[in-house]
């Protein structure tokens, strides 16, 4: 067993040519892989009439498990991230779902442990999913394209605000780099715009916090904007926006909640609003039920914008994706027609703007 | 089939004085555009429009001119591929030249205003995120600003409008401080049809007026919510009164349908608020629905604009130029499952809906007619 393999419950189901399944039913990580629970990938029904439940903004709630698999990775860096969550009991999955749930693990680059009963979906199709992105995926290496960092230990007290905000930005497609701030040392903010450290607290004096503020400090004073807790330093200007204090500092700006942080919700809408929606490097139009992931090449040459449908059908109008970056050509790939076909990039005042077909579970979009 | 022209409606006008005696009432003028892009002389045809109606400078000089668009459904909504303004909102280009001549007529100050869906962000924001840039609007004019109305704002407390004559459905509401806070108002819609309202043009656009602070699903029980959440269900189905502190509705034991509702609270919003400017943006727009979360709409390009200084004759011409009669009631297309808001705000004596007694000036109606639905 090895972190390349391709985790399943049950080995026998599956065969390729393309890859190597191992069997894995609980107990330690193997040697190379970070373990994570995670949820089952769906739109959540509940309430009396059964149908979609909807966060505060109207469009449906889901889980989703993006945020999870970039964060483990984050916080194990060098390890395949497994997740190991089984398909729910309490309905029965329509087969789509057991692609979504491979796609959506394979776009963050993890793996999810396939769990799927006899009967439920030919082990052909979860095959020709697994061969399709084993073909297609991006490396490992690529980065995400963000104008903002989500920095915090994602810990302790500091779990519950952090964490939810990496699952309600990517909700509204907000694209963030993940620092993890016990490995600060490794982190680069080069290329951002602003730095949203979310921990409860201020830095406490010692080595360790002195550098993170000496870092925070420096980013502002280059020009950066840096969102940081209440109590980070004492405002002195007076100004506010959004109900967040602004200290200007160097080229830059410190930016501090008036009020303590409590739902992540609001403050996720604050960073959205405090960064400003110029600095978007992506938006999605029509896709309410959909998750984004925006990567880069190292080299800068090549992009690739995946999009997951947790819907696990058609929208009702297709998806227009629309980029800050002029990419110049765009070319499509989709779990029901892996071909590739060309789209075509319009030019727009923002950027570029493309137009989709419709979709079910997945469409990846490769840019130069 | 409607076949209007100037000529009809004003020896219509007459022949009807004649036979039947009237309510006095004011007579209006609509103008009519045919222009079939967002182009460069969408400045000069708007022009054209506002001088056939008299000029804006006797309307605006020296004045705080507030202006509602429509910017209904959240932005990252999409009728098809479409971007907004060439299906369900108005189009940033009719905003802008309309900012522009106001400006160029000695309007003080022009502050746009919009209750976007479910949020308290700045205008500005909501735009760039539909992918306009706000700057080309900002400036359009000397002093231009914009206010999100779904909430306070930056204001102490909400304005109360009174219904005069007291109102269908409510004898008042309480609004955001730009609706009062200006001298001039003007409504800025699209030219659409509407599932509960039958039609959406310069009328049914002030809906939109009402903060969902008050008005919304998220509102507060007794007070205002600090910030909107949701949409205007409780003012749709009536399941809920507003907040406390806002007037509630007259009869909560009248019935609870949207098209017998949503029609009636329209005439009450613009008797309140009265409109002394009625822009329909008719160029680009879309059939069968208000958005693109109405099943089955699709784009279409009526190619029109029409601007009046009376709500009511304007959304009278603007029905009949989508191929409806404006004298319809319940029943009739396009109001099969409501009652008829410009019967109702006819009923309040904001103005007529009979086209006899509408001059039209520009194009002649058969000539710029576009019917949202096949025959």
């Amino acid at each position: 067993m090895n972190a390349e393999s391709v985790p399943v419950r049950n080995a026998a189901l599956f065969r390729s040519r393309q890859l190597r399944f191992v069997e894995w039913n609980g107990g330690a990580a193997p040697e190379g892989v970070a373990l994570r629970q995670g949820q089952w990938p769906r739109i959540r029904a509940g309430g009396r009439s059964g149908q979609p439940e909807a966060g505060p903004t109207g469009i449906p709630w889901v889980d989703a498990n993006g945020w999870l698999i970039r964060l483990a990775r984050t916080e194990e860096p060098g390890k395949t991230v497994w997740l190991t969550y089984e398909p729910p009991t309490d309905i029965t999955p329509a087969p789509e779902s057991y692609l979504l749930a491979i796609a959506e693990a394979e776009v963050h680059r993890g793996r999810w442990v396939i769990s799927a009963a006899p009967g439920k979906i030919g082990s052909e199709g979860i095959v020709e999913a697994l061969e399709f992105f084993d073909a297609h995926s991006g490396s490992i290496d690529w980065q995400p394209v963000a104008s903002l960092a989500i920095l915090s230990d994602f810990a302790g007290p500091n779990q519950f605000l952090a964490r939810e905000v990496l699952n309600l930005a990517a909700r509204r497609h907000l694209a963030y780099r993940i620092v993890d701030r016990r490995r600060l040392e490794a982190a680069s903010f080069a290329g951002l715009r602003a730095i949203a450290f979310l921990d409860a607290g201020p830095p406490a004096a010692g080595p360790v916090d002195d550098s993170l503020r000496r870092r925070l400090m420096d980013f502002a004073e280059a020009g950066g904007q840096v969102i940081a807790p209440a109590g980070f330093l004492t405002p002195v200007s007076g100004e506010t926006r959004h109900g967040y204090h602004v200290d200007r500092r160097g080229r830059g700006e410190i930016v501090t909640p008036e009020r303590r942080w409590t739902d992540p919700y609001l403050v996720v809408q604050a960073l959205h609003l405090l960064l400003g929606r110029r600095a978007d490097v992506l938006r999605l139009y029509n896709a309410g039920s959909m998750t984004s992931c925006y990567s880069i090449s190292v080299d800068d040459r090549r992009g690739v914008v995946e999009v997951l449908n947790y819907a696990l059908r058609p929208a009702s109008h297709p998806v227009t994706v629309a980029l800050r970056r002029r990419w110049k050509t765009a070319r499509l790939r989709m779990l029901e027609a892996p071909k590739p076909a060309s789209l075509e990039p319009v030019e727009t005042g923002y950027g570029i703007e493309i137009a989709l077909p419709p979709f079910r579970v997945y469409a990846r979009i490769e840019l130069a | 089939m409607l076949d209007w022209t100037r000529r009809q409606f004003l020896a219509g006008a007459a022949a009807a004085a004649a036979a039947v005696p009237v309510r006095a009432a004011p007579s209006a003028t609509v103008a009519v555009s045919r222009i079939r892009t967002y182009g460069d002389e969408l400045v000069s045809e708007l022009e054209s429009m506002f001088d056939r109606l008299g000029g804006l400078g006797r309307l605006v000089k020296g004045k705080t001119v507030a202006i509602k668009i429509n910017l209904t459904g959240a932005p990252s909504y999409r009728v098809g591929h479409s971007p907004a303004e060439l299906a369900h909102w108005t189009h940033p280009r009719v905003i802008g030249a309309t900012v522009h001549l106001m400006g160029r007529a000695g309007a003080r100050r022009v502050r746009l205003l919009e209750s976007p869906w479910s949020t308290a962000d700045p205008l500005e924001e909501y735009m760039l995120e539909a992918g306009w840039d706000p700057s080309d609007l900002l400036n359009a004019a000397g002093r231009v600003e914009m206010e999100n109305t779904n909430w306070l704002g930056g204001a102490s407390k909400y304005s109360r409008l009174p219904v005069p004559g007291g109102g269908h459905m409510f004898s008042a509401f309480d609004l955001n401080q730009s609706y009062e806070d200006c001298d001039v108002f003007v409504s800025i819609a699209k030219l659409k049809e509407h599932a509960t309202t039958g039609v959406t043009l310069s009328m049914k656009n002030c809906f939109g007026i009402t903060p969902c602070t008050i008005y919304g699903e998220g509102a507060g029980k007794e007070e205002p919510s600090l910030l909107p959440r949701g949409g205007r269900g409780m003012l749709h189905q009536g399941h809920r009164q507003p907040s406390a502190s806002a007037p509630p509705e007259k009869d909560p034991a009248s019935p609870r349908a949207g098209g017998y509702r949503v029609p009636r609270i329209v005439a009450d919003l613009v008797a309140a608020r009265p409109i002394h400017l009625a822009i329909v943006d008719g160029i680009e727009s879309m059939a069968s629905g208000e958005g693109p979360w109405i099943p089955g709409v699709r784009r279409n390009s009526p190619g029109v604009l029409i601007a009046g200084t009376n709500c009511v004759a304007t959304d009278a011409v603007a029905a009949a130029v989508m191929g409806f009669d404006p004298m319809a009631d319940r029943g009739s297309a396009p109001f099969e499952r409501c009652d008829s808001t410009l019967r109702l705000a006819a009923d309040h004596g904001i103005g007529l809906r009979d086209p006899r007694h509408i001059e039209v000036v520009g194009v002649p109606i058969a000539k710029a007619r576009y019917p949202f639905r096949a025959p």
